[in-house]
């Protein structure tokens, strides 16, 4: 609820605040995908000289999600080159965010390769100095890409209030389903079943698509964070409710560079914004070395 | 001039006021019906019009909700999702749309379908969607009649970019049309279940061809309704209280108004119909009305009134009847009322009734003399005598007229011939028992009665009756006679027909007017103690033809005639014509008869006198009844001296036929003594009568008068009038009646 609640704010704010931003967005770039989909993303380019950013959304969300988009609006109001996608996410133009219960399509590799899409995209236009930036899910997307797809046009990874794949499952019940995942992958069982996945409490997908993401759990990208070649910037909540016990202490052990803004929460809602803002605009302009 | 019609009555005045009123109602009834039912049309055709609009607005209003869901399906980045991996569209189909809350809990189906219109999935037949969307072009919203529920479609297109530029495919949607109407409308104006479609099973209608297929009822406006039975209800009271009313009114009318009127109507029919008492008026007692009860006051006490009136109206009528009817003098009744009954007597009905009538008719015997003699004052009362004697005589109920004159009359009706002679013979018996010497008349009074008797009620005979009591009466009045006479056919032939016959009487006038028709029989009268004709009596003839009227036929009619003094003059006009011819023998003489009123007549008187020269040379004899002398007997007296002084010689003839009083005979100023011929008769036998008639002729010969026998016709009677001492004689032993001629040549004459 307090999450909802959460989001009902930024929505409230993006509605007062952000629609003047909403036309430095105004350029929608397409993608055809290799399925057929179209796959769109809001693009405004700026400086040349500065790098190109992307960012990308979080879990089932879209480029307007208030944090994603304000961060966008005030990036592109900064100078930088923005390119904010939407996932399709199974769906063709798709520009809503898609509820927990729709069925998902989708996995995990059909979204990196959408990244890498877009980020191909982006050099295609002429940017080799490229900066990600993922906020919640879309940072473990970000992390998943860059630990499968290293581009050299990637500088750098601004990670903001990452988590992990969040299936909220005892130990116990983990390893019953896992046990049955592998069965139904096993046996190519394409059927939809419910299954937690981050904030869905019933996420109806196949079982290996649901595995593409259930796969990225906390050792897993704690691991890829470890293993990435580019520089990357933690951007923490310090009231970030959303998070799993013990994860933001293992994202400093992992990532060096993590901001934590004190007091915010998982979406830097409200004067939060601002500190996001200020925390991104430093890390773009550290230099990209790892 | 056309009879007025008449007025209607008050009962048929509140029954055409209850039907007018009944026909106002009807009228009323019938408008009110009539506007009802044009307000009822009208509301009809606005909920009509209503329910159309609104099932129009309804069917709109669905399509709307169709859109509004089917833009959220269509926008739906799920949808899309759909069209380009339906791997679980099925599930999207069943769940996914329905728990996403995308859509309207009334949508029953939603199907996707591919560009080329075919469903991505085979649709459920739960679902009753078509496999391929049905119709051009899209989207659609379609009807369809499925097992009479209807089914309602919509079809639209699902694009894969905002500008619509990319048709990814179709979306359906189906809604149970009445339930949709159900649920969005709040309908006023039509009655949901009323709606059907007529259309066949699994034929899509586009919405927009609706009303073509679509049947309703518009509901009922229930206010017009209600209003309309409040209408009605208030007309059907109004009805009620009115006709009520009406019924009262006319009960109160009928029975207060009406009746009463009706009674007295019917009490003024009774009276107007003649009815002196008429039925009383009937008025309610109770809660009548003031003014009838004045009426029926004023009405009962003007009949009173006019009753009392009538009353003394029908009193003068009938002192009036009876001073037009009746007679002044006796207080019987008159001619007219003779004459009126006479003729009642004729009329219709009163001839059978009266199958037997007697007639009788009165007339005093030489009422005349005694009214001269006495006067009128005396005539008068004896008239008074002979009615009220005639009146005690009668039966109850018989009338009695006065004829005129002396003559009195009466009708017996159903009465046998002998009552009738009764009644007759009482008259006589109570007229004779009646003292007239009061009045100071002397002499007996008389009367003559004839009777006619009808027992066939035949109208002639009827009508004969008057003439045969005529005849009757006269021959009764004739000297010698029963003073009744009952008429029979004898009497007829025996001549009396002419007292009342034209012919006979008429003969009376032409001698009066033709002396010469008069003839003059003369009689010998013999001197007993020479044996030669002393003188001869003119005896009157009456020459008619071949045939010779006597003076049985004659008489009658000169008395009923009142002519005696006329022909008095006549028969001595024709006597002093032998005289004066000297057709008489010398040392004769003649007699001639004087009736009563003659005696007194001074015309008479003095034509006798001129006679006188004649008694140098003949025997001059005057000849008086008894009852002529004694009528008037002062008078008589007077004269019948003063001609003995002249030289007359006066005989009392018909002696012993009237009252033959010595004391009488003494006074009478007479010569000579005729002795009827009844009482010479009486002098053949030997019996008292005889001797009485010889005592009389001996005592009247000893007071000095001649005494002539009258009837001598035998010898027998000869010598027994000559022993008698009578100094004359007359009969046929001595010589008939003749002419002057045959006179001179009678042997007795020479005698």
């Amino acid at each position: 609820m307090r999450w909802r609640s959460n989001c009902l704010t930024l929505l409230f704010t993006w509605l007062i605040v952000g629609c003047g931003l909403h036309n430095a967005l105004a350029d929608e770039a397409r993608l055809t995908l290799k399925n057929g989909l179209i796959a769109t993303a809001a693009y405004k380019a700026g400086n040349p000289e500065l790098p190109a950013v992307l960012i990308l959304h979080g879990f089932l969300q879209t480029r307007d999600f208030p944090t994603v988009y304000q961060l966008a609006g005030s990036l592109s109001d900064s100078g930088y080159t923005v390119l904010s996608p939407n996932l399709s996410l199974g769906i063709s133009r798709r520009n809503k965010s898609l509820a927990c219960e729709a069925i998902h399509t989708h996995n995990m590799l059909d979204d990196l390769g959408e990244i890498d899409n877009w980020v191909n995209w982006l050099v295609s236009k002429g940017h080799n100095q490229i900066v990600l930036i993922g906020h919640s899910y879309g940072s473990l997307m970000l992390v998943a890409y860059l630990s499968s797809h290293p581009n050299p046009a990637v500088k750098k990874l601004i990670a903001i209030s990452l988590v992990d794949a969040q299936i909220d499952m005892n130990a116990q019940h983990l390893e019953k389903a896992k046990l049955d995942l592998q069965r139904r992958l096993k046996n190519h069982d394409a059927s939809l079943l419910n299954y937690p996945l981050s904030f869905c409490k019933k996420y109806p997908t196949s079982a290996q698509n649901y595995l593409s993401y259930a796969d990225w759990q906390q050792p897993r990208v704690i691991q890829a964070l470890s293993d990435l070649k580019v520089p990357t910037t933690l951007i923490m909540g310090s009231a970030d409710t959303r998070l799993g016990p013990g994860w933001l202490s293992a994202l400093k052990k992992a990532v060096p560079s993590l901001v934590l803004v004190k007091g915010a929460d998982h979406f830097m809602s409200g004067e939060y914004e601002f500190d996001l803002l200020d925390a991104v605009l430093a890390a773009l302009r550290t230099p990209q070395t790892r | 001039m056309p009879f007025p019609k008449p007025p209607y009555s008050i009962t048929q005045y509140a029954v055409g006021f209850s039907i007018v009123l009944a026909l106002i109602l009807l009228a009323i009834s019938t408008w009110t019906f009539s506007a009802l039912n044009r307000v009822d049309q009208q509301i009809t055709a606005t909920n009509q019009q209503a329910a159309k609009t609104e099932l129009t607005e309804a069917i709109a209003e669905v399509r709307r909700k169709a859109e509004r869901n089917a833009r959220e399906i269509a926008n739906w980045d799920e949808t899309r999702q759909q069209l380009a991996n339906p791997v679980y569209y099925v599930y999207w189909r069943t769940a996914r749309i329905r728990e996403s809350g995308l859509i309207s809990n009334t949508i029953e189906a939603v199907e996707l379908y591919g560009a080329n219109k075919k469903a991505i999935s085979a649709p459920l037949a739960i679902s009753r969607m078509p496999a391929v969307i049905p119709g051009q072009p899209l989207p659609s919203a379609l009807i369809k009649n499925d097992a009479g529920n209807i089914l309602f479609y919509y079809f639209f297109p699902i694009y894969a970019d905002e500008a619509q530029q990319i048709l990814l495919g179709y979306g359906g949607l189906r809604m149970n049309f009445m339930t949709e109407l159900t649920r969005l409308h709040g309908f006023r104006n039509i009655d949901l279940h009323s709606v059907r479609l007529s259309i066949p099973s699994h034929q899509y209608l586009d919405t927009s061809q609706t009303f073509s297929a679509i049947h309703y009822k518009p509901l009922k406006n229930s206010a017009s309704d209600a209003l309309r039975e409040i209408i009605l209800a208030v007309m059907l009271r109004f009805s009620l209280v009115l006709i009520a009313t009406v019924s009262l009114a006319y009960w109160l009318i009928i029975w207060r108004v009406a009746r009463p009127l009706q009674s007295m109507s019917r009490y003024i029919d009774e009276l107007h119909s003649g009815r002196q008492f008429a039925s009383q008026i009937v008025l309610p007692g109770k809660w009548g009305v003031a003014e009838l009860e004045k009426v029926r006051i004023s009405l009962t006490d003007y009949h009173s009134r006019l009753i009392d009136a009538q009353m003394n109206l029908e009193n003068k009528n009938q002192e009036f009847w009876d001073q037009a009817h009746r007679d002044t003098l006796t207080g019987i009744y008159n001619r007219r009322a003779f004459d009126k009954d006479w003729d009642l007597l004729f009329a219709p009905g009163m001839i059978k009734r009266a199958r037997s009538v007697a007639f009788i008719l009165f007339d005093c015997d030489h009422f005349k003399p005694i009214n001269d003699t006495y006067g009128h004052q005396v005539g008068d009362l004896v008239l008074r005598g002979i009615a009220e004697s005639l009146n005690m005589a009668l039966r109850s109920g018989d009338k009695l007229y006065r004829l005129g004159g002396d003559e009195f009359a009466t009708l017996l009706y159903d009465a046998e011939l002998t009552q009738a002679r009764l009644i007759a013979e009482r008259c006589q018996d109570l007229l004779t028992r009646r003292d007239f010497t009061q009045h100071g008349v002397m002499e007996p009074v008389h009367i003559s009665i004839g009777i006619a008797y009808s027992s066939d009620g035949d109208v002639n005979t009827l009508g004969k009756l008057h003439k045969q009591a005529d005849i009757a009466m006269y021959s009764a009045k004739r000297p010698g006679r029963n003073k009744i006479a009952v008429y029979s056919q004898e009497l007829s032939t025996a001549g009396m027909t002419t007292l009342v016959a034209n012919k006979e009487t008429s003969a009376v006038f032409q001698a009066i007017a033709a002396p010469h028709l008069l003839e003059i029989h003369y009689q010998p009268v013999v001197n007993l103690a020479t044996h030669k004709v002393d003188y001869h009596e003119a005896l009157v003839r009456i020459r008619h033809g071949e045939k010779l009227i006597y003076p049985f036929e004659i008489f009658p009619v000169v008395e009923a005639r009142r002519l005696e003094v006329e022909f008095d003059m006549v028969v001595i006009g024709r006597v002093e014509e032998a005289l004066a011819g000297k057709l008489l023998p010398h040392s004769g003489g003649v007699s001639i008869n004087l009736s009563g009123p003659s005696i007194i007549n001074p015309d008479i008187h003095a034509r006798l006198l001129q006679l006188a020269p004649h008694i140098a040379y003949y025997k001059l004899v005057l000849e008086i009844t008894e009852t002529a002398l004694i009528t008037q007997i002062e008078q008589a007296t007077i004269n019948l001296n003063q001609l003995r002084q002249a030289g007359f010689h006066i005989a009392l003839d018909d002696f012993g036929s009237g009252y033959s009083s010595l004391g009488y005979l003494s006074s009478m100023p007479v010569d000579t003594v005729k002795f009827d011929i009844s009482m010479i008769r009486q002098l053949i036998g030997q019996d008292r009568q005889s001797k009485v008639v010889k005592d009389m002729v001996r005592m009247i010969q000893d007071a000095g008068y001649q005494l002539v026998a009258e009837g001598v016709e035998t010898e027998l009677i000869m010598e027994k009038v000559s022993e008698a001492g009578f100094t004359h004689a007359q009969g046929y032993w001595y010589g008939r009646p003749a002419v002057l001629s045959p006179i001179r040549g009678n042997p007795l004459m020479s005698t």
